[in-house]
């Protein structure tokens, strides 16, 4: 099983990696689309530029039209100008093609122009030869025919004949203006027959000067005439031909280049509007394409985003759920008895290790907490049998001190008695064995009046009371015996506390009798006792300059009947015993600190209030 | 190639040597002094095989001014000294002979003119054919008492018959489907519905005019009194009509050129078009197939005149007639034969042919073997039958001649209107 990073890695990285793919076929698209309105833009322009070459191709027609109508020369410029621009503006656009259809028609409509001028130059040409020849010559060599046969009618010099020759100078003549009506109604409306016919009238008009005789001078000029008819009639076809030859050059030969211009700015407009389909066509088909894949490739990615986190939720939620559970189970200290997903070799896995020992823990810590219930259980009963027998032991101990104290008194009684009646009786040895005897007695009533007071300690039902420590310390150092006169020092004021009285003053009675006791400074001796007060209880501070108290002993000092110091100083051992018992008894505490050699000091924190 | 002196000088030695005579002592000043020979013309006649192997055989310079129908007739009938011959078609020797161009062509000195066939003479290839309308060659001929030309048989000529071809149109049969020659091909499939867009007219008013009329005729969308002189309202009919058809896009357009025509079928522009005979081969060569048409109306013929420059005198006539004689005196013949034209005198052109080739091209018979044409390549495999069969059988269905109309100038402004339409 692969680890949960991996999973995780893996999912995340499929859907980047579809989001990348999404954008990049947006981004491919886009460019596409931006491709395509280049494109697009470039065809447009064609179009414009094809539309505008098809105007001016229009517009040539119609002024060489013009042209042909007025034969202004100013016409004749714009016509050469606008060809030539439209040459310009087919061969960039030659230049600009790139598609090779395109170029091949911009190509082959680029050598229709140049032609186009030229025949136009030769149009212009023939126009002014034919205005020359309609206008100029043939009017003037019209003059000079009719000169001649004025003057050949002049010159016939024989009269005789003079009706016969002025007859046919007549026919020649009359031969003669029908050419040129002829000639001059081919000039308004071109026809062949009127150009024949022409022609005829003046072979005619030449034959009907044969018969004329012309003798001397007259034959001369009649020859004249002859060529000068013959002259008129070449100027005449010379004419026509000029006519007929614009003619052809405009409504044959340029109007087929304007026609093949026409056609190949068709055959662009369609191949341009084609384009423009195609690539219109593309453009919906990409915008398709791309609205499909960025759709299919959003839904894919949400599918498998679904999917992975499904996948990912099976993978991590429903186990860290059980996880947590367990792990809540686990906390709440209950027992659980297998962990969830533990057998997984991932994170969780690893987790489920992890609430493994945290199990085991947990029922390691049941172990013990039921081990320490028993043990408690064992312990209040043991405290329980403890108290009981302290109790008994109290009890005894107080059974005991106090049903002693009768018969022990009784027996130092019945010893005063015989040591009245018969103590002169009795050997010195066994008076002293007798007085050794009495003062034994002594000593256990002490110990057996220690030993009670002792267990009488948290027996009585006292009440507290008001206490004024003033005067309990005061009374305290009155009663306590000490014949060395150690100086005993006392803060003022004392507080006045609400206590047990007799408790607190025998805690008082004790420790300074002790001090006071056990001093070996003897009238350097010195007892200072302080007091402070804290939260909720009062501190005093009994210290003394005396032996001190070596450190291995301060537990022993407060057990019963121990004695530690000077033995030869008088007490039972129960002294601290007592004044522990006490405080403990009311929740204060004791202890003691004692440089060795310099005294000690005992530090009492008294309740402020009693419990 | 241009003749350069050395090869002049072979040929004068080879010429010299043939007669028997030795030049090699001779002095340089005896050498004839070299004439040169302005031929102006069209494409169709003025080739370079042509004008070298002239060159070869007579030993005179000559040069060959090529240009377009309508400039070499404008030059011509303009230009008198410009040229000594003039080579184009029948339908230009009104023009040229009205503006005195040309002069007449006396037949003493034609070598070859008894072997010229009776379709110039009379119009008529056999007694049998029909004469078609307009101008037949035998109305140009001759030059009348009174200076005229006509048909009346004097010792003068207006031009040297040689050249001459019925043309029609072509197609492309893998589009438009093969016809039956003189049976279902009619000139009236240049109209039809199912080529609009790809149909295409000669630009000439004297020739294109003549197949966009004989198809209105066939389609039975109007008829004429005279195809060959139509009246100025039979003119606007047919412009009309033509107008109409230019306007609702059933024309490519014009050509001006044989390659013109080549390049429009070739690259299927065209699918049916007015032709000439070497586009057919032409584009047979380069793979399409294309068909000549042989209408059952019959054809188009036009017939190719040879005319002598009014200015042209002494040396330079004599030279001009000894080109004339060589034109007539087979090679020539037999080379524009693998071209598809025909010669006045066939005959005298057959020993300059194969059996094959004579088989092929005049008598309408089925190649033996594969044709080469002019250029070398194959223009005919072996098998095939020459579009509309032999020489007489064409030059016997002939509906009309290429005509300079009474009312050609008419004609103009509609030809142009037609260009214009659409």
């Amino acid at each position: 099983m692969k680890s949960l990073r991996s999973n995780i890695y893996t999912g995340f990285a499929i859907i980047v990696a579809l989001l990348i793919g999404v954008g990049l076929i947006g981004y491919l698209g886009s460019k596409q689309l931006s491709d395509s309105s280049a494109a697009m833009r470039k065809v447009s322009s064609t179009d414009a530029a094809i539309a505008k070459i098809n105007r001016d191709v229009t517009e040539l027609q119609l002024r060489v039209a013009r042209y042909m109508a007025t034969g202004h020369r100013s016409l004749q410029s714009d016509i050469i100008a606008l060809n030539d621009h439209l040459i310009d503006q087919i061969n960039q656009q030659v230049e600009a093609q790139v598609a090779p259809e395109m170029q091949d028609l911009f190509l082959r409509m680029s050598v229709r122009l140049p032609a186009y001028r030229s025949h136009f130059n030769s149009v212009i040409e023939e126009r002014r030869l034919r205005a020359d020849l309609v206008q100029q010559q043939l009017p003037n060599q019209s003059q000079v025919v009719h000169e001649r046969l004025n003057k050949l009618q002049q010159s016939l010099p024989v009269k005789a004949l003079r009706q016969a020759n002025e007859a046919a100078i007549l026919l020649c003549k009359s031969r003669f203006l029908e050419a040129e009506r002829l000639l001059l109604r081919y000039y308004i409306a071109a026809s062949v027959p009127l150009v024949t016919d022409a022609s005829k009238q003046i072979e005619l008009a030449i034959e009907s000067l044969t018969p004329l005789k012309s003798e001397g001078e007259a034959e001369p000029i009649r020859q004249q005439l002859i060529r000068e008819l013959k002259k008129y009639k070449r100027l005449g076809i010379r004419a026509v031909q000029a006519t007929r030859s614009y003619l052809y050059l405009v409504n044959v030969v340029m109007a087929g280049e304007a026609s093949e211009v026409t056609y190949f700015s068709t055959r662009l407009r369609s191949v341009s509007e084609s384009q423009r389909n195609q690539i219109a066509d593309k453009i919906a088909v990409t915008t398709t394409n791309i609205r499909r894949a960025t759709g299919i490739g959003i839904c894919i990615a949400v599918a498998l985003g679904v999917l992975i986190a499904s996948r990912l939720g099976t993978l991590i939620l429903r186990p860290v759920t059980a996880l947590k559970e367990t792990f809540r189970q686990l906390a709440a200290g209950r027992t659980v008895l297998t962990i969830p997903e533990s057998e997984r070799k991932d994170e969780i896995g690893e987790m489920a290790l992890a609430a493994e020992v945290f199990r085991q823990r947990n029922v390691e810590q049941r172990a013990l907490l039921e081990k320490a219930e028993s043990l408690a259980i064992e312990l209040a009963s043991k405290a329980t049998e403890l108290e009981s027998s302290n109790a008994e032991l109290d009890s005894f101990a107080y059974v005991a001190s106090h049903d002693l104290k009768s018969p022990l008194r009784g027996i130092r009684q019945l010893a005063a008695w015989i040591q009245e009646d018969a103590g002169h009786l009795l050997p010195e040895e066994s008076m002293q064995h007798f007085q050794a005897m009495q003062s034994r007695v002594q000593r256990m009533e002490t110990l057996l009046e220690d030993l009670l007071n002792f267990s009488r300690i948290g027996r009585q039902d006292t009440q507290p009371e008001q206490v004024d420590l003033n005067e309990l310390v005061n009374d305290v150092i009155e009663l306590t015996d000490n014949p060395n006169q150690v100086a005993i020092g006392v803060p003022e004021p004392l507080p006045v506390l609400q206590t047990i009285r007799v408790s607190l003053e025998q805690v008082f009675m004790n420790l300074i009798g002790n001090a006071v006791k056990h001093n070996d400074k003897h009238e350097n001796g010195r007892i200072d006792i302080l007091f402070e007060q804290q939260d909720e209880s009062y501190v005093f501070h009994f210290r003394d300059n005396g032996p001190g108290i070596e450190p291995q002993h301060y537990e022993r000092v407060f057990q019963m009947y121990q004695r530690v110091g000077n033995t030869d100083v008088d007490g039972s051992g129960m002294g601290l015993a007592i004044v522990k018992k006490q405080i403990e008894s009311h929740r204060g505490s004791i202890h003691l600190d004692s440089n060795n050699g310099d005294g000690v000091t005992f530090t009492v924190v008294w309740p402020e209030s009693l419990v | 190639m241009p003749t350069t002196r050395r090869t002049f000088l072979k040929t004068v030695a080879a010429t010299a040597a043939g007669s028997g005579t030795t030049t090699s002592a001779a002095p340089f000043g005896f050498v004839r002094q070299k004439r040169t020979l302005r031929v102006l013309g069209t494409h169709v006649t003025l080739q370079e095989p042509l004008r070298q192997q002239a060159q070869r055989d007579l030993g005179i310079d000559i040069q060959f001014e090529p240009g377009g129908s309508a400039q070499i007739l404008h030059q011509a009938s303009t230009r008198p000294k410009s040229f000594d011959l003039y080579e184009q078609w029948s339908n230009s020797i009104k023009v040229l002979w009205q503006a005195g161009s040309i002069q007449a062509i006396d037949i003493k000195r034609l070598d070859y003119w008894n072997e010229i066939n009776d379709l110039t003479l009379t119009g008529k290839l056999t007694p049998e054919a029909n004469i078609g309308a307009g101008d037949a060659p035998n109305k140009l001929l001759y030059v009348q008492k009174n200076g005229e030309i006509g048909s009346n048989p004097t010792g003068k000529i207006s031009f040297l018959p040689y050249v001459h071809n019925v043309d029609s149109f072509g197609y492309d049969a893998d589009v438009v489907g093969k016809g039956i020659p003189y049976e279902t091909e009619s000139w009236s499939w240049l109209l039809d519905d199912r080529w609009k867009g790809r149909v295409a007219l000669v630009n000439e008013p004297t020739i294109g005019l003549f197949d966009a009329a004989l198809a209105i005729q066939a389609s039975g969308r109007a008829s004429f009194e005279d195809i060959g002189d139509l009246t100025t309202q039979e003119l606007d009919k047919l412009f009309r009509i033509l107008v109409e058809l230019r306007k609702a896009g059933h024309f490519r357009g014009v050509w001006n050129s044989v390659p013109n025509s080549v390049d429009l079928m070739e690259r299927g522009e065209a699918v049916i078009e007015s032709m000439f005979s070497p586009a057919v081969f032409a584009l047979k060569a380069k793979g399409t197939n294309c068909i000549y048409a042989s209408p059952k109306e019959g054809y188009r013929a036009w017939h190719g005149v040879m005319c002598m420059s009014s200015a042209t005198e002494g040396a330079n006539q004599e030279a001009a007639y000894e080109y004339m004689n060589w034109w007539l005196s087979g090679w020539p013949g037999a080379f524009i034969a693998k071209q598809g034209y025909y010669i006045s005198n066939p005959q005298r052109s057959r020993k300059s042919l194969s059996d094959a080739e004579w088989d092929y091209w005049y008598d309408g018979q089925a190649a033996k073997q594969d044709l080469l044409g002019t250029d070398g390549q194959v223009v005919v495999k072996q098998g095939e039958i020459r579009d509309g069969g032999s020489y007489t059988k064409r030059f016997s269905r002939i509906a009309v001649w290429n005509t300079v109309m009474n009312n050609y100038e008419y004609s103009l402004p509609g030809w142009n209107e037609f260009l214009s339409a659409g």
